[in-house]
């Protein structure tokens, strides 16, 4: 009865327990839709950070890492690849070769990075293919494809010519050769805009006079943890190579993320300290105006803890009602969230720049994790007004209706 | 008669220093098993002060309460509560039960802090209700009933447990003339009855009449103390 009491407390008042609740219930909606809006914008950032250039792994001559001078590519890559394609977990897996060059126009003449891609391969890791704004892709070792950006810069367009120069690996040559331009694409992204060419991989191969590939790019199942996956790969690849995943080519990335892990930890407890705030009020207002309704349980006899125990079950209900009020909250927004996304393309956070839309991103532990949190929460935060009202005097209590 | 309080020096003061008021001086007083007995006096003389100093709701400035051969002071807040279960009953002025428990709940909330069974604790609600004449009313909440009701029902919660002594802060100052001595007929029955304890405080001249000792405090004193 102790703790029907308790329940029944909370009904007493039904405005003011529905109004609590759905104050309460909004911290918490508060702490699952930034949750989930979290995991959605990591999960985009991952998806943008593999699916657009990277790769969920790479695979370079160690050496090359250290320096990026082009001499140091990988001389057995057609080994390592038939590896790769044997591996369950691989998904896809492209070559890339990789030098500095410089690209000029009539106009003006600017300093670029060029990749040699094996166009079919390429597709099923990068998106260059899906973000053609004019021309072609590449299709043959005649092709030259730029992003937008350089596009401006050189002021060039679709068919002019274009003398793209590089130096020759070994001799140190100075090798030149003119192009049309036949594609532009627009990859939202600043850096590969204006700083990246593509060229067809046995094209760039011929000009640096080379064997083998620079990079090759690995996209992986996800199905499994990116170390775990790796760990395998490891076992499996030659010993001479460099094999890294996304979180290791990009530290700077996983150093954001968890940074920002770290503000929604602090997110969170602002958010628990004002709910704490709601609970500690609407406890204090509940208990106070029945102040006498304990002076009369304690002269019938019941204990102070007994008294404890019917308080802290009073914020139990009130905690129930609170996560109710906030899953429904939480999952209308949320789904919202999940199914419209919003739009963040081209703001940049922790060097990424977003593409797409976020989507809002349900887990277990939102809809388990933090409605359990609130229920503990409140309950320990209302042991102080039942302390404290237990400390009042029972006579003083029941002088308020005497 | 056996002995069941003994008041002993008691002081009860508030504030302090030139503001300090003697709610209670050095009040010497003894109670026995089976009295129908009043503290009277005007308004702040002290007789609510004096019901709860006794019960132990409050506790004095100086002085001993000996209950049942125990002095209430060295009793832990947890004995004090047990004590207050097992022994005394309260009835107040503004009836003071607990609105969101229905009225056999209500009547059962002390049996329940005992651990009297489920079934001990149901036939003896339909038992007190039948003699406090509520029978039928089992299921209804407090604002349900009228004053009378409610304090019918508050004098049932008193004595459920059949407690030795019940304490009764002016029972009858928010009933009407009728119910008032309805209720204070009922309240001698049970005293007939069970030999039960009955210490009112009260302005009300028909318990004073009904009482068979009459206790009179005026500023925190004892200034008369007769039994008719």
């Amino acid at each position: 009865m102790i703790l029907q009491l308790g329940f029944r407390n909370l009904l007493r008042n039904k405005r003011r327990t529905i109004l609590a609740g759905m104050a309460v219930g909004l911290g918490l909606a508060s702490l699952i839709i930034g949750d989930g809006f979290w995991k959605g914008m990591v999960e985009n950032m991952i998806t943008n950070i593999t699916s657009t250039y990277l790769g969920h792994a790479q695979i370079h001559n160690p050496q090359f890492q250290d320096t990026y001078e082009t001499e140091f590519y990988l001389k057995n890559e057609n080994k390592i690849l038939d590896t790769l394609k044997k591996q369950k977990m691989v998904k896809a897996v492209t070559a890339r070769t990789m030098s500095p060059g410089m690209l000029s126009s009539t106009k003006d003449s600017l300093n670029v990075q060029v990749i040699g891609i094996e166009p079919e391969h390429e597709r099923k890791i990068s998106k260059f293919h899906n973000r053609m704004l004019e021309g072609h892709y590449i299709e043959s070792d005649k092709d030259l494809v730029i992003g937008v950006g350089l596009k401006e810069k050189l002021e060039v367009e679709l068919g002019d010519r274009i003398v793209l120069t590089v130096t020759e690996v070994g001799t140190g040559e100075i090798k030149q050769e003119l192009f049309r331009l036949s594609g532009v694409y627009g990859m939202g992204i600043k850096e590969m805009d204006e700083g990246m060419i593509l060229l067809h991989f046995k094209q760039l191969q011929k000009l640096l006079n080379i064997s083998g590939a620079h990079e090759l790019a690995i996209s992986l199942s996800e199905e499994f943890s990116i170390e775990e996956q790796m760990a395998t790969l490891k076992q499996v690849l030659p010993r001479d190579i460099k094999l890294e995943s996304w979180k290791e080519l990009t530290p700077q990335i996983v150093a954001a993320i968890d940074m920002s892990n770290y503000s929604m930890g602090i997110m969170s407890a602002i958010l628990f300290a004002l709910v704490a705030l709601g609970v500690l009020n609407t406890m204090f207002m509940s208990l106070f105006e029945r102040i006498y309704e304990f002076g009369v349980l304690r002269a019938v006899g019941t204990k102070i803890a007994q008294i404890i125990l019917m308080i802290l079950a009073e914020a139990f209900a009130l905690s129930l009602v609170a996560v109710f009020f906030g899953a429904i909250i939480a999952i209308v927004i949320g789904s919202l969230m999940a199914h419209y996304g919003i739009d963040y393309s081209g703001i940049t956070f922790g060097e990424i720049t977003f593409t797409e839309k976020i989507y809002y991103i349900f887990t277990f532990e939102q809809y388990i994790l933090y409605p359990l949190i609130l229920i503990i929460f409140t309950v320990l935060i209302s042991i102080y007004p039942a302390i404290h009202i237990t400390r009042i005097r029972p006579a003083e209590a029941l002088h308020r209706s005497l | 008669m056996e002995k069941l309080f003994e008041i002993k020096n008691v002081m009860k003061t508030y504030g302090e220093g030139v503001t300090a008021v003697h709610a209670l001086n050095n009040v010497n007083l003894s109670f026995f098993q089976g009295e129908f007995s009043a503290l009277v006096g005007p308004s702040g003389s002290g007789k609510s002060t004096l019901l709860n100093v006794m019960s132990g709701l409050d506790s004095p400035t100086s002085g001993t309460v000996i209950l049942d051969g125990k002095d209430i002071a060295k009793l832990s807040g947890n004995e004090l509560s047990e004590f207050r279960r097992d022994h005394i009953g309260f009835i107040f002025q503004s009836y003071n039960l607990i609105p969101v428990l229905r009225v056999d709940e209500n009547i059962e909330y002390i049996m329940l802090l005992q651990g009297v069974s489920a079934q001990e604790r149901k036939s003896r609600v339909k038992e007190i209700l039948d003699e406090v004449g509520l029978t039928g009313f089992e299921k209804r909440l407090p604002n349900q009933l009228s004053g009378g009701q409610q304090q019918r029902v508050a004098i049932a919660r008193a004595i459920v447990s059949r407690p030795r002594i019940i304490l009764a802060d002016e029972p009858t100052a928010n009933l009407d003339s009728r119910t008032g001595t309805d209720l204070i007929n009922l309240m001698a029955k049970l005293n007939a009855d069970y030999n039960t304890t009955f210490i009112f405080s009260t302005h009300d001249p028909k318990i004073m009449q009904r009482a068979r000792r009459l206790v009179t405090l005026e500023d925190g004193k004892i200034i008369d103390d007769k039994t008719t």
